[in-house]
């Protein structure tokens, strides 16, 4: 291998592997990552598994090869390295040379055959969508997922196509049992379906970190038990988790108590009472009557905070308990500039919504408070 | 609303479980508890030792009496400990709203649950499913939209029975009964309600309200209401330790009323103290008196608040002390105990979960 390379296309290539490889993992070799000089490109590769990387960067390669190198270090000193073209040779031995300037690093490596070979993908479908509006959908589910793995449905979110009015959407759902998360939009083409279409957490919090609110769009598609995402000259690939989301089409989505609160004024009071709610617990109570809504907590060793928001309001007045961790994530999520809270009775599902958008909805259960 | 309340009662749980780890002594007569040579009672009867009139409570050397061949074990208290955890697991599968009465009995609010069903007669019949596939052991179960009524259609179909008193047929399922099937009536209360010429819960159900408490005072008002089928009250969750007592045996029986208040009020005095240093309160007093003849009665009273305040507490105690026959009939031990925690620190909220179809 010998090539030259733009310093900071270099960089940003592998600034995207930083939160895909195996930083302690029990096989080494998953903490590195693969670079293979081909025709006119670098390709970088990573994985741990579970998540995979493929980009390529453009480079003037004189000639062919591949290695692979600890992930975090060779970031490390690419970062630092002074000028803005970089040379990659593979010296004796499996190491790495990098010149650039007056810098030149001798690295340790790995020989490429032994670095896994990614598992072959047979696409059944694919479809296009927009690279924000895939964000969007995974920064409304996300925060959803559970965090402990006592049942796998609920350890990632489950993607379906619906038939919505304006047409087909793509939905992600996802729950941890208390809460719900529902997020749709549209897209372009064949959503096949696979027999597992549950997105895990960490693919969810890879997406989350590398797409952008752009545009552009990118191609999904799905395979055996795996999905992948391609984007210009870089492409994901997510194996799907094993798991049967649950049935929550017959869930009661709220009732006939419903109230409608400024986003921004919402968020902040619940900020301001987080402060005083226990770690653990986190319930507070909410009053809403005709006009208003009162949130009060009284903890025994942090003091006590009371708060009154202006709302509009139709049904019975009722006082019901939330997590509110749980509510304020919900809100946050929400894209609009109101929230509609909908309840049935304290005890009984509500439904966050933006009341003037049907793109995403949550439904809660609250906390009982005695 | 209307809720839905499951009672579950184990079928002669400790001597249940002895049969189902030991084939021998399947279709014996088994007896757990004290052994026929000793002082000790009988605490649960298999039901091939019931036959013979075998019941918990009666000493061992009579159960011995009445079927020679009855084997009699010592109990394992931690194995019926553990084989009830496991039974509470099953519970809790299904509903977070589980009042455990003992280890072998409890109260499910199944109106909201965890397994999706919309009658109370699926999920009891999933729970007794469960027990019996899981555990090998049976359950009898009551299903009713209140406590009391859930519990009496417990009884109903022992062994092994189901029992459903739908809202509209509660009234026609206790109206017949004797009146001392209602929670709370014990021998002295019967007692008073016979010679008011009240046998059935339809002879109480009848009466005015004001008949009612001028015949047998205030806590004939709140029999009269589960007579006509009002029991509001909750399926208790509880977390933790359930009450605080504490019981004292005299040397030498007792009937000097006035030694027997005092006595009361320093034991109640005693477990405030202790309630407090924790931070915990409780809000219901009960009170244990054992005449010189051994027979056993509990007296209890809710009070509107938690508390743990020992001369409030000691008052209630006292008052409990002086309805019995305390003084009248000598006494040989009391008891108080202060339990219904929850206004306490050890309150604490906690998060419901969707209710999904699976």
């Amino acid at each position: 291998m010998d090539l030259f390379i733009d310093r900071d296309a270099l960089a940003r290539g592998l600034a995207r592997v930083q939160g895909i490889v195996e930083r302690r993992g029990t096989h080494p070799v998953l903490s590195h990552v693969l670079l293979r000089a081909r025709d006119g490109s670098l390709r970088v590769t990573a994985t741990d598994t579970e998540v995979a990387y493929i980009g390529d960067i453009a480079a003037n390669v004189e000639k062919a090869g591949e290695i692979a190198v600890d992930a975090a270090h060779f970031f490390q000193v690419v970062r630092t390295l002074p000028d803005a073209t970089v040379r990659l040779v593979m010296g004796a031995g499996s190491r790495l040379e990098v010149t650039s300037g007056r810098a030149f690093f001798r690295l340790p490596g790995t020989a490429a055959e032994e670095y896994p070979a990614l598992p072959a993908f047979d696409g059944r479908g694919s479809v296009t969508v927009s690279e924000g509006e895939l964000l969007r959908l995974v920064e409304q589910t996300a925060f959803a997922v559970s965090t402990d793995d006592s049942r796998s449905g609920f350890n990632g979110a489950d993607i379906k196509q619906i038939e919505h009015v304006d047409g087909a959407r793509m939905r992600f759902i996802a729950t941890n049992g208390h809460r719900l998360a529902v997020a749709s939009s549209s897209f372009e083409g064949d959503l096949a379906v696979t027999p597992r279409m549950l997105v895990p957490r960490k693919a969810l919090a890879v997406m989350k970190k590398l797409l952008d609110a752009e545009e552009s769009s990118v191609e999904l598609a799905f395979g055996d038990g795996a999905m992948r995402l391609t984007r210009g000259g870089e492409t994901f690939w997510f194996r799907m988790l094993d798991g049967d989301f649950p049935a929550w089409e017959q869930l009661p989505r709220g009732g006939k108590q419903k109230a409608v609160v400024l986003k921004d004024e919402l968020t902040s009071t619940l900020r301001r009472v987080a402060i005083l709610v226990q770690d653990k617990v986190r319930a507070v109570k909410f009053a809403f009557t005709d006009d208003e809504l009162q949130i009060q907590v009284h903890n025994v060793d942090r003091g006590e905070v009371k708060e009154a928001l202006p709302i509009e309001f139709e049904g019975e007045p009722i006082t019901i308990g939330f997590n509110v961790k749980y509510l304020a994530e919900m809100v946050g999520a929400l894209k609009g500039d109101k929230v509609q809270l909908s309840m049935a009775h304290p005890l009984g599902p509500c439904e966050v919504s933006d009341p003037d958008s049907d793109d995403a909805f949550f439904i809660i259960m609250p906390m009982r408070l005695d | 609303m209307t809720r839905k309340i499951i009672h579950v009662d184990m079928d002669a749980f400790y001597a249940s479980v002895e049969q189902r780890d030991d084939p021998a002594l399947r279709g014996r007569p088994v007896v757990v508890g004290g052994t026929p040579d000793g002082r000790g009672v009988v605490a649960a009867a298999s039901y091939e030792a019931r036959r013979f009139g075998i019941k918990s409570a009666m000493s061992a050397s009579k159960a011995k009496r009445l079927c020679p061949e009855t084997v009699f074990l010592r109990g394992d208290f931690a194995k019926y400990r553990r084989v009830s955890r496991q039974v509470f697991a099953i519970f809790h599968d299904t509903t977070e709203m589980v009042e455990g009465l003992s280890l072998d009995e409890a109260f499910l609010d199944v109106t909201e649950n965890k397994v999706g069903l919309s009658t109370g007669t699926e999920v009891a019949k999933i729970v007794r499913k469960r027990i019996f596939e899981e555990l090998h052991l049976t359950a009898s179960a009551g299903v009713a939209p209140m406590k009391f009524v859930a519990k009496i259609a417990s009884d109903y179909r022992k062994p092994d029975g189901l029992t459903v008193v739908p809202p509209h047929r509660v009234l026609e399922f206790i109206h017949p009964l004797p009146i001392e099937r209602l929670w709370g009536v014990g021998p002295a209360t019967a007692k008073r309600l016979h010679s008011a010429g009240i046998r059935t819960v339809a002879d109480l159900a009848a009466l005015e309200e004001h008949q009612v408490s001028a015949r047998i005072g205030q806590r004939g008002l709140y029999l009269h209401r589960m007579a006509n089928g009002h029991d509001p009250r909750p399926v208790r969750a509880r977390t933790g330790r359930k009450s605080r007592g504490s019981e004292r045996t005299f040397s030498e029986d007792v009937d000097d009323i006035e030694l027997l208040r005092r006595r009361m009020r320093e034991q109640a005095e005693k477990i405030c103290d202790g309630l407090a240093a924790k931070g915990e309160k409780g809000k219901t007093v009960v009170i244990k008196v054992r005449y010189a003849d051994f027979t056993t009665i509990t007296r209890s009273r809710t009070l509107p608040r938690p508390t743990s305040d020992g001369r409030e507490v000691a008052a209630v105690a006292v008052a409990l002390l002086d309805e019995t026959e305390a003084g009248i009939r000598a006494v040989r031990l009391i008891g108080v105990s202060l339990g219904g925690f929850g206004g306490g620190r050890s309150s604490h909220p906690h998060q419901l979960f969707l209710p999904f179809e699976d």
